[in-house]
């Protein structure tokens, strides 16, 4: 026999369903420096392909604009939600690998011994690895990832000073360098067992009269 | 009305506690070795700490009301907030007072999570989403010291509400099917290139290995691997649907749960092995233990260990 109770709690939880389902619908940021076509420009060109568009970039227009008004409906819906969505810890968009990319960049440390030539400390991947146990942990690693990002480089600068202060403790070294090297990874027909090394990006040199 | 008397009826239902007990271990365990992996690690103290004490920025800062209430983020309110967490979790793990710490560990997680944006993942979330199920949820009514002290053995046949079982099939649901309608890249489909494993395996800052040296053999089953992924997470509604179906008194044809789960178990095994992504596999494998009630669990895990490991006496 159903008590009110029983109507009220399964109220809740059909609220509580509905609520998580829409605001987890994944966000959709365009990225057009992955190296890869952005899923839109892709679809613009089988829209195109099909006839139902001009051209690719009218497809990936049209499907950007659906998508923004789409986006627009969550977040009226949601907004009421947010504390409750922040209180219980849900509400994310799940989009795990939906941008595939084929750039990348690894993490290099090397130190300037007295002869004047750079000794490598860390590099990522390699069996240079001092600090490894901090530097491979996965919590680190998406904090290196957001380094790309401008908003973010005043923390990098930050984690180069601490390597630096640290690397530079052991008297062998006069100069930490700390960089990424850049790495595209190549369509299988030309991988040859490497990635290909681009640009070295955001380079630091720290001498020890640099420190204070 | 008829139907929405069916639900509530199904909402009301009670069952043997052992998937949600066993939700509430594997959560709770992969939340424990998180936290101790970050710290023996240095990551704990190198992001979480000021810099006169180890850490690597000049100031920590958060938003969140805990660390307001403390005077703000130090390095030892954080210390702080981050044992509570630790003894809170491990509290969930033997289950003893669980929904109370439960609550702690989601407020306290929540709390050092908010130190660092973007130290850390999607699984952070699931982390804590998970743990406001285990506020909700009757988890340790067996295999935990409350039902030890209850009745004097570890397991127990007492019944507890089901449908935070129900919520939690529901979010790996959502997890699985909206990370695979996010996969509209073509290099997930069929008529694109089908590369997106390929890409996410060599990517370094994913990748356990240089598996550049080895994948050459592999690159077709990568190519199988992204679109079977992206079809996968996409139809995963399928399992709810049987469940909602076949509780509605309904025949279907098939269960779809082992090749669901076996995709998902191989899935996230591969992914676990092969890059560094954290918690994330354990922690959503987690959430298989709750695709089966307490009874067809018994019927599996009783295929393997011995009887009655599972279950204890009616209380």
């Amino acid at each position: 026999m159903l008590n009110p109770w029983d109507h009220f709690r399964a109220a809740l939880i059909v609220l509580h369903i509905v609520v998580l389902s829409v605001a987890c619908l994944p966000p959709y940021a365009p990225n057009t420096k992955l190296g890869v076509l952005a899923p839109e420009q892709a679809w613009g060109l089988l829209m195109a392909d099909a006839g139902l568009v001009q051209s690719g970039v009218e497809g990936a227009d049209q499907l950007l604009a659906v998508w923004k008004g789409f986006a627009t409906f969550r977040d009226t819906v949601v907004q009421p939600f947010r504390p409750y969505l922040r209180v219980a810890g849900i509400g994310q968009g799940w989009k795990m690998f939906g941008n595939s990319k084929n750039t990348s960049a690894r993490l290099e440390i090397h130190g300037l011994d007295a002869g004047g030539a750079w000794q490598p400390l860390y590099v990522e991947q390699t069996t240079h690895q001092w600090h490894g146990r901090l530097l491979n942990h996965s919590r680190i690693r998406s904090q290196r990832s957001l380094f790309a990002n401008k908003k973010f480089r005043r923390r990098y600068t930050d984690m180069v000073h601490w390597l630096a202060k640290d690397g530079l403790q052991d008297d062998r070294w006069s100069a930490i360098r700390i960089r990424y090297q850049g790495v595209r990874i190549p369509k299988i027909d030309r991988l040859e067992g490497a990635l290909i090394a681009t640009k070295i990006y955001w380079e630091r040199v720290i001498a020890r009269e640099d420190l204070p | 009305m008829k139907a929405w008397n069916t639900l509530v009826t199904a909402l009301a239902y009670r069952e043997k506690g052992t998937s949600l007990a066993l939700f509430r271990i594997f959560i709770s365990l992969t939340i424990c070795g998180e936290l101790l992996t970050t710290w023996w690690s240095g990551a704990a103290s190198f992001l979480w700490h000021l810099q006169a004490d180890g850490g690597f920025k000049e100031v920590i800062s958060s938003s969140h009301w805990l660390f307001s209430m403390l005077g703000g983020a130090t390095t030892s309110t954080v210390d702080g907030v981050f044992s509570v967490a630790l003894v809170a979790s491990m509290m969930v793990l033997v289950g003893l007072g669980t929904q109370g710490f439960a609550f702690i560990s989601l407020v306290t997680l929540q709390a050092l999570f908010s130190l660092q944006l973007g130290s850390g993942g999607g699984h952070a979330r699931v982390m804590t989403l998970a743990l406001f199920g285990l506020v909700l949820a009757a988890s340790d009514a067996t295999l935990s010291l409350t039902c030890r002290l209850r009745t004097g053995q570890w397991t127990s046949d007492r019944h507890v509400p089901a449908w935070p079982r129900y919520v939690g099939i529901w979010q790996l649901t959502v997890i699985y099917v909206f990370s695979g309608s996010a996969k509209t890249s073509p290099h997930w489909l069929p008529f694109g290139e089908m590369d997106a494993v390929y890409n996410v395996l060599l990517t370094p800052v994913w990748s356990r290995g240089s598996w550049e040296l080895y994948i050459e053999p592999f690159y077709r089953l990568t190519q199988l691997s992204s679109v079977v992924t992206m079809v996968w997470e996409l139809t995963w509604f399928v399992v709810p649907l049987m469940l909602l179906w076949r509780a509605s008194g309904r025949r279907w044809a098939f269960d779809p749960r082992p090749l669901y789960l076996g995709l998902g178990l191989v899935m996230h095994l591969v992914l676990w092995v092969a890059t560094n992504l954290g918690p994330f596999s354990p922690i959503t494998l987690s959430f298989y233990v709750l695709l089966y009630g307490p009874e067809e669990m018994r019927e599996v895990v009783g295929r393997f260990a011995p009887a009655g490991c599972l279950g204890g006496r009616e209380t």
